[in-house]
């Protein structure tokens, strides 16, 4: 009795590992701890070819922000944290103080906040000339291309 | 207080404006900031920026709500009002502006804007926008104007892995300034300037020129220079010309990572008429980030220019003469002298996205017999104190 009873706790724990690999392989597949990103854009074919080091100016106010609009997730994401760390080189404080200076003297205004990837993904492959980072291995549609790494 | 008066006046064309285009617009966006500043300087001897030598909330405290209406995705309008603390300083409309965007390009903003003269000019009210609680007084001292009526031309360029922009703007402004000894209204007409600006990675640097007519109204003056103009004394009767042009040159450059910053800036500030004081003035700044603290160090320094008196006015020769010389010198003893060399060191801990916390400590040397950017300082007061900073920074 007792030795049916700890293959039955066994078999249970086994089903719940399996469960919870089950679930968790795609998070871990898209990296959720923000250590992995890619960027990706929409771009019209007359559009100059992005590179990396033109995201800074997009996501930071800059002129190419006027043509390329930038979508971000919300301050303390991070995803976010990790793309401000890789890409825009400044810190999450840094970055807000810098868009206190530029959003009170009408130079320019802060990119575009969705709360999800589903959100991110929907607006980009809608909206031409639009730039976002996602989770590295993210499924992409087809008007959607990658542009870093 | 005419000047708040007519800061105040457009306040109905704004609110007509909006309320006109209300149906036709986009969207509307409310915005604010507000900073609650306590200080206290470490001597009975003197004022500094308001504070004294109890702890007061008031010189830096204030509250400000901006409203950007988009008309379209050209067009929009900005207003933002600010509430001081301070019941000295003027509250009422800073800003008030409509923005027009024809090219990605171009940026063409009229109204009443702040005027752009220093890389923090436009900000010096949002603290959350820089790491110290007062940026370094020797540059950001108030010696020029906060805002102007006129228009601004920004043409923006994007090259391969920098952005660039040229900033054509002009106006003009009329106004009071505090001599010490009460107001003193002036006016500044043909007021022009333009600034460059290079980001290049995480550096920005700024270099930009500026050129006023300034008439500064002080009849007594005039009486003045009139009496020495009977006299014969022309060169001396002229040295007190309060009319003439006012050149502003500066240079500024920002570096941060994520690990640090380096903000360094020279401003120069040379008046035609020798009735004013010229300054030059800089800072170097470093600080280091403890993610979420930043530690600051920065080094200001500002040196007058001071014209001497024409020395055209025998001494000895009359008692009519040595009155009058005395009286002419005595014009040029009272003017301002700021020479003033200070060290901060800073703290900035960003609590959330929107809120920072601020405190820092400013060793403030002045020179004896210089005013140092002190108020009412006392005659055996060496112009050295200590000034202490506390301040809540918030961006909404």
């Amino acid at each position: 009795m007792g030795h049916t009873t700890l293959v039955k706790k066994i078999h249970r724990a086994i089903k719940h590992c399996i469960k919870y690999l089950i679930i968790a392989a795609p998070l871990i597949s898209l990296n959720l701890d923000g250590r992995d990103f890619i960027v990706v854009a929409n771009l019209t074919e007359n559009t100059v070819e992005l590179s990396m080091r033109d995201l800074r100016p997009i996501y930071m106010g800059g002129t190419l922000s006027r043509s390329i609009h930038a979508v971000n997730l919300p301050a303390g994401a991070p995803l976010r944290i990790s793309f401000n760390t890789r890409i825009l080189g400044l810190t999450e404080a840094r970055v807000q103080s810098y868009w206190a200076q530029l959003k009170f003297t009408g130079r320019s205004k802060p990119p575009l906040e969705l709360d999800t990837f589903e959100e991110i993904i929907n607006y980009v492959s809608t909206n031409e000339n639009t730039v976002a980072y996602l989770p590295a291995g993210y499924p992409l549609p087809d008007s959607v291309a990658i542009i870093y790494p | 207080m005419a000047h708040r008066i007519r800061k105040l006046s457009h306040a109905p064309i704004i609110l007509a404006l909006l309320s006109s285009y209300t149906s036709a617009l986009e969207d509307v966006k409310l915005s604010g900031f507000a900073r609650l500043v306590g200080g206290h300087l470490d001597t009975k001897a003197a004022e500094f920026k308001g504070y004294d030598d109890g702890w007061s909330i008031q010189p830096s405290s204030l509250i400000g709500l901006q409203v950007d209406a988009d008309i379209n995705p050209e067009i929009s309008l900005t207003a933002q009002l600010i509430g001081h603390a301070d019941d000295n300083k003027d509250s009422g409309i800073e800003w008030l502006y409509v923005t027009w965007r024809p090219l990605d390009q171009l940026t063409i903003k009229a109204g009443q804007l702040r005027t752009p003269f220093f890389t923090l000019s436009e900000v010096r009210d949002i603290g959350f926008a820089y790491p110290w609680v007062a940026p370094p007084q020797q540059v950001y001292n108030g010696y020029l104007f906060d805002t102007y009526d006129g228009i601004n031309l920004t043409w923006g360029y994007a090259g391969k892995g920098f952005d660039a922009s040229l900033e054509l703007w002009g106006g003009r402004y009329d106004g009071a300034y505090d001599d010490g000894f009460g107001d003193i209204e002036y006016s500044v007409s043909q007021l022009a300037g333009a600034i460059g600006r290079i980001n290049y990675r995480n550096f920005e640097f700024r270099a930009s020129r500026y050129r006023g007519e300034v008439d500064l109204k002080i009849p007594s003056l005039d009486q003045f220079a009139g009496i020495l103009s009977q006299y014969g004394f022309s060169e001396s009767a002229a040295s007190l010309n309060t009319e003439g042009a006012v050149d502003v040159n500066q240079l500024g450059i920002v570096y941060d990572n994520l690990s640090y910053f380096v903000r360094a800036e020279w401003v120069d500030i040379t008046p035609e008429m020798t009735m004013i004081p010229g300054l030059e003035s800089g800072y170097l700044s470093a600080g280091y980030n403890f993610t979420p603290a930043t530690l600051h160090l920065t080094f200001a320094n500002s040196r007058p220019k001071i014209s001497s008196p024409e020395q055209e006015i025998p001494l000895g020769v009359a008692p009519a003469l040595d009155a009058l010389n005395q009286q002419y010198t005595g014009i040029f003893a009272t003017m301002l002298r700021d020479d003033l060399q200070s060290i901060t060191l800073g703290c900035r801990w960003d609590v959330s996205a929107s809120l920072a916390l601020k405190a820092e400590w400013s060793i403030l040397k002045g020179k004896a017999g210089s005013n140092s950017f002190y108020t009412l300082p006392a005659d055996d007061f060496d112009r050295k104190a200590n000034l202490y900073l506390l301040g809540a920074e918030w961006n909404f």
